[in-house]
């Protein structure tokens, strides 16, 4: 897995500037820590669905009321709904930092991030070579555009996260582990290449906005 | 015969699967199984029939998920569809022969529990307390707690069930490929808190194939000494549009769950993908195996929610530093609820070697046992080191050692007739490891033999009450020589008969041993040395004294328990003894804190204070520096982490300040009282940490209420102590709600209070709305906010 350095810039605020080797060294050392003590763990599946003239999406009983992802996902009859997270190990550490060093916490829970969503790009390209004449929409997750966040329980049930790979959630739709993931990601018939994983979402202010995102 | 007698002495069948069965009956994903205890009651009857008419000696009934929080859409209360379901269950036995056991099955909430989830320890018990009391009262004959992935989740579960049941408990736990919990345990440290909390026997279910499991099972038989029970799944499962599939087959599973039968388990059965025709043919292949009777083990160990410290091979480190006695810092700290510093203290230790953590936060005028939930709780969620709980007070006590996640060893019993009977019940309640005082009514007895006794009589009443002597530790008490030169060898005698002629492990407190003399470290550390050469399994010391560690070390070496001498060489070697460093004195403050040096800021910050006062330390050299980092910041110049490295190294500063202060007695003026919390619902706390760190660095008084938090205990806080700011953070949109409620009853409750609010889905435009005083929309713009708020 290659964590993207400029990711992880890109969550501490550098908003492109290069930063100091005081503070790459520092990510350099974080990194290579949490790649030593982090087992990211995954499942995913594949299911039909019908996406709906009225804005709604059908996976079985499963009925998720998104304009968005509808379009997002138009033309497709298949779907992959996917879960991943870094474990319990990335919270404690991040807490214990938060205790210890602010500053290293701070560091951990950007390279954390830009690690679980590298992590999620490997298992699109794993998932991308399992299907044979579909391609892979860009991954959408509850709390994009209008795809409500309560879906994440759907998805997690769905996919059995609890036992499987231990993502729980709080009564207020948060997951635990904190660094975890749930996407739907459409298989079309047609290539399409996408945007860059932030470039579909309606939020323009988003601080974290890729550069390349407003592209369109 | 009852199924506790049969237990252990022949193999006994479980049934298969009852969520596959429903699938292929047309249970839809997300649907309540349980439910068709009711809608459906003749297919779940149907499905039991099958399994019993396949051989198996237990039934599970269809109640994995039958829990509150689970059941909270439906119509149905708990007891409703577990009677119905353990009623299903009892008629299919009947009907068919008549002779097999009804297990009442008992799932996982869904949640994970605080503080690393948001379901309360207590909330979790009561969920299944009242699961319990729900297929107890249905006539079950034995509980199943399964699937289970968490060790607290288990602690919870098991004792609802100790405490509200007298029927048979099995559990069984989820294991990845790696042969881990998801919560990061390992077999040992499962073993070590289900034996501890009396279970009747204990194994795995789900997650991995028989072909897998058979691969764990020589680890479970080395450690556990209660009947073994494993329910595989038909292989692990891979999803193929959109159904979930196994891939092992009857005759396969039959193969491996015979090698299991004859491996060391006593219970077997299947769990998802096994159908009646997978059981069937498991029964057939393994009639006629005899089990291996488990045996006893006798290892002495105890742990937190992820690692076991087993005692017997070399000198176990416990770090005696989280106490206040002796020392004004500690205190202080306690007193303020200033849990960061216990916590700090804490994570040194087991830098510098501590492999358990003493914790006592024992202090006139001060609430014990919140206050050590706190410190337990709190230690618990940064750290996977074992705590040993240190108290006197029987409150604190118990709920520390309800709340501990993991198998706890507790700190103290002694000889006393109160003592015993007050402590060694709870100790049996809560599955602890126990430290055993030799004193009694009449003190600490001066002879060797006269403490011997006194340990034979705290082990003698502990097997009374079913705590087994591995599970006791003995301290023969360590009394300064300089009052008797007898004194070391008489605890040291004493502490040789007791580990090497009772087999009782022990323990002893080292720095006693010198108080009244002059450089103490190095009777300490020759005393700490002979106490080793002689067996002794732990030593309560201090792990940042050099002096105590390099005797650990060196003994370590000397004893062969390090093999190859590699922890000695990787410690000394390449590496000069640690001194203290000299003070730094060329750079000043100012750079060391624009720099991020958190150690020179430290340094500079000790040495400067010796020469002006505090206060001005503070409003001229440090103040001027973080406003220095923080203009860079607001300029683009100046990015979060350096930000940060300047406020930890300002924080470095401030502890130097502080520790002057208290050495001349005096307490730090500080500007004015901030309550920050995360809202309620949101559990994303390092945004407010941040914010918290800075505020002290301006020097606010910060009180962290922490995440989660009810709206009423910020309330109460503001009222209680009179404080006027408060911020709040808040990161998803789903708890930007409970920001604004907060507010609302803040307005209502606490007026003329300003509100200054954060968090990454926050705008300006929606503070507005909530009713905030203050969008704060980086690090800085709470210090500023709080500076005009205090100033005017």
């Amino acid at each position: 897995m290659k964590i993207q350095q400029k990711e992880i810039l890109r969550y501490l605020g550098y908003g492109g500037k290069p930063a100091d080797s005081a503070v790459l060294e520092r990510i350099d050392a974080i990194k290579k820590e949490l790649e030593a003590c982090l087992t990211p763990k995954s499942v995913y599946g594949k299911w039909s669905c019908e996406v709906n003239a009225d804005g709604t999406v059908a996976i079985g009983n499963f009925i998720i009321k998104s304009r968005t992802l509808a379009d997002h996902i138009k033309d497709c009859e298949y779907v992959i709904l996917l879960a991943a997270t870094l474990g319990a190990e990335a919270d404690t550490r991040i807490r214990r930092y938060s205790v210890t060093n602010i500053g290293k916490a701070a560091i951990t829970q950007a390279v954390c991030t830009a690690m679980i969503e590298s992590y999620c790009d490997d298992l699109e390209c794993r998932i991308a070579g399992e299907q044979e004449g579909l391609y892979l929409k860009s991954r959408f997750s509850p709390g994009y555009g209008d795809f409500s966040i309560t879906h994440q329980k759907d998805i997690l049930n769905f996919l059995e996260c609890g036992k499987r790979i231990g993502i729980t959630l709080t009564d207020n739709f948060m997951m635990i582990p904190e660094k975890s993931v749930t996407a739907v990601i459409g298989l079309s018939k047609k290539q399409d290449g996408h945007k860059g994983k932030c470039g579909d979402c309606g939020n323009l202010q988003c601080e974290f906005r890729k550069e390349q995102a407003y592209d369109f | 015969m009852t199924f506790k007698e049969r237990l252990g002495k022949e193999l006994l069948f479980f049934d298969g699967a009852m969520g596959t069965a429903l699938q292929d009956k047309g249970l839809t994903a997300g649907e309540l199984p349980e439910l068709w205890n009711i809608t459906q009651e003749e297919i779940i009857f149907g499905i039991h029939e099958a399994y019993l008419k396949s051989g198996c000696d237990i039934l599970k009934t269809n109640t994995f998920g039958a829990n509150r929080l689970k059941l909270q859409d439906t119509e149905y209360p708990v007891s409703h569809i577990i009677s119905a379901a353990v009623k299903i269950a009892k008629k299919a036995v009947q009907e068919n022969s008549g002779e097999a056991y009804v297990a009442f099955d008992l799932g996982p909430t869904g949640k994970l529990l605080a503080p690393f989830g948001d379901l309360d320890f207590e909330a979790a018990y009561e969920i299944f307390s009242e699961m319990v009391i729900a297929g107890t009262k249905s006539g079950a004959d034995i509980i199943l707690i399964e699937t289970m992935s968490d060790l607290y989740e288990i602690k919870a579960a098991l004792l609802a069930a100790k405490e509200n049941s007298n029927l048979p408990v099995i559990v069984t736990f989820t294991l990845d490929d790696a042969g881990k919990l998801l919560t990061g345990g390992d077999i040992l440290t499962a073993v070590c808190l289900i034996e501890s909390l009396g279970a009747d026997a204990l194994g795995l279910n789900c997650g991995l194939g028989p072909n897998q499991m058979k691969k764990l099972l020589p680890e479970l038989t080395r450690y556990c000494s209660l009947p073994i029970a494993i329910n595989p799944n038909a292989g692990v499962p891979t999803i193929l549009n959109g159904k979930t599939v196994f891939d092992v087959g009857p005759d396969r599973f039959a193969g491996d769950m015979a090698e299991l039968g004859a491996g060391g388990a006593h219970v077997i059965g299947g769990c998802c993908g096994t159908t009646p025709a997978h059981i069937a043919k498991m029964i057939q292949k393994c009639r006629g195996i005899v089990v291996k009777p488990p045996i006893i083990k006798s290892l002495t160990a105890v742990s937190s929610y992820s690692k076991t410290v087993a005692f017997g091979d070399g000198t176990v480190i416990i770090g005696e530093r989280l106490n206040p006695t002796g020392k004004p810092r500690m205190k202080q700290a306690l007193r303020e609820n200033d849990m960061e510093y216990l916590y700090n203290e804490g994570l040194e230790q087991i830098n510098n070697g501590a492999t358990i953590l003493d914790v006592n936060v024992g202090l006139p005028g001060i609430d014990e046992p919140a206050v050590l939930q706190y410190a337990v709780t709190g230690l618990q969620s940064i750290t996977d080191t074992p705590l040993q709980i240190d108290t006197a007070d029987t409150k604190a006590m118990e709920r520390a050692l309800r709340l501990y996640n993991g198998k706890p060893l507790l700190n103290s019993v002694c000889g006393k007739e109160e003592s015993l009977h007050t402590v060694l019940p709870l100790v049996k309640k809560y599955g602890a490891a126990v430290v055993g005082l030799t004193l009694d009514e009449n003190g600490i007895p001066e002879t060797a033999q006269g403490r011997i006794e006194i340990a034979e009589k705290i082990i003698k009443a502990a097997e009374r009450y079913g705590i087994h002597k591995k599970d006791i530790i003995i301290d023969t008490l360590t009394m300064t020589i300089s009052t008797g030169q007898e004194n070391a060898k008489t605890t040291l005698d004493a502490m040789d008969y007791i580990r090497n002629s009772l087999g009782v492990h022990t323990v002893l407190g080292v720095s006693n041993v010198s108080f009244g003399l002059p450089e103490r470290e190095h009777i300490n550390a020759s005393f700490f040395t002979q106490a080793m050469s002689r067996g002794l399994s732990a030593g309560i010391v201090n792990p940042l004294s050099s002096a105590m560690m390099n005797a650990y070390y060196a003994c370590q070496a000397l004893s062969g328990v390090d093999i190859n001498c590699s922890r000695y060489v990787e410690k000394f070697a390449l590496k000069s003894s640690p001194s203290i460093k000299k003070p730094v004195t060329e750079m000043s403050l100012f750079d060391a804190i624009v720099s991020g040096l958190r150690e020179k800021a430290g340094v500079c910050a000790h040495d400067l204070v010796q020469e002006i006062s505090p206060l001005e330390v503070i409003n001229r050299h440090l103040v001027p520096a973080l406003d220095e980092v923080g203009r860079g910041f607001e300029q683009n110049l100046v990015f979060l982490p350096q930000l940060l490295m300047s406020a930890e190294a300002a924080k470095a500063a401030f502890e130097s300040i502080k520790l002057h202060m208290l050495r001349q007695g005096g307490v730090q003026e500080k500007k004015g009282k901030i309550i920050l919390a995360t809202v309620k619902g949101d559990i994303h706390d390092i945004g407010k940490n941040i914010i918290k760190v800075l505020l002290e660095n301006y020097n606010f008084n910060v009180i962290d209420l922490g995440k989660n938090v009810e709206p009423t205990l910020i309330v109460e806080t503001a009222l209680k102590e009179k404080v006027t700011l408060i911020g709040l953070s808040a990161l998803m949109t789903t708890t930007v709600v409970n920001m604004e409620e907060t507010i609302r009853i803040l307005r209502e409750m606490v007026p003329g209070c300003k509100v200054m609010v954060g968090g990454a889905v926050l705008t300006q435009e929606y503070a507005d709305k909530i009713g905030a005083d203050f969008y704060s929309k980086d690090a800085m713009g709470s210090v500023h906010y709080a500076e005009k708020v205090f100033t005017h």
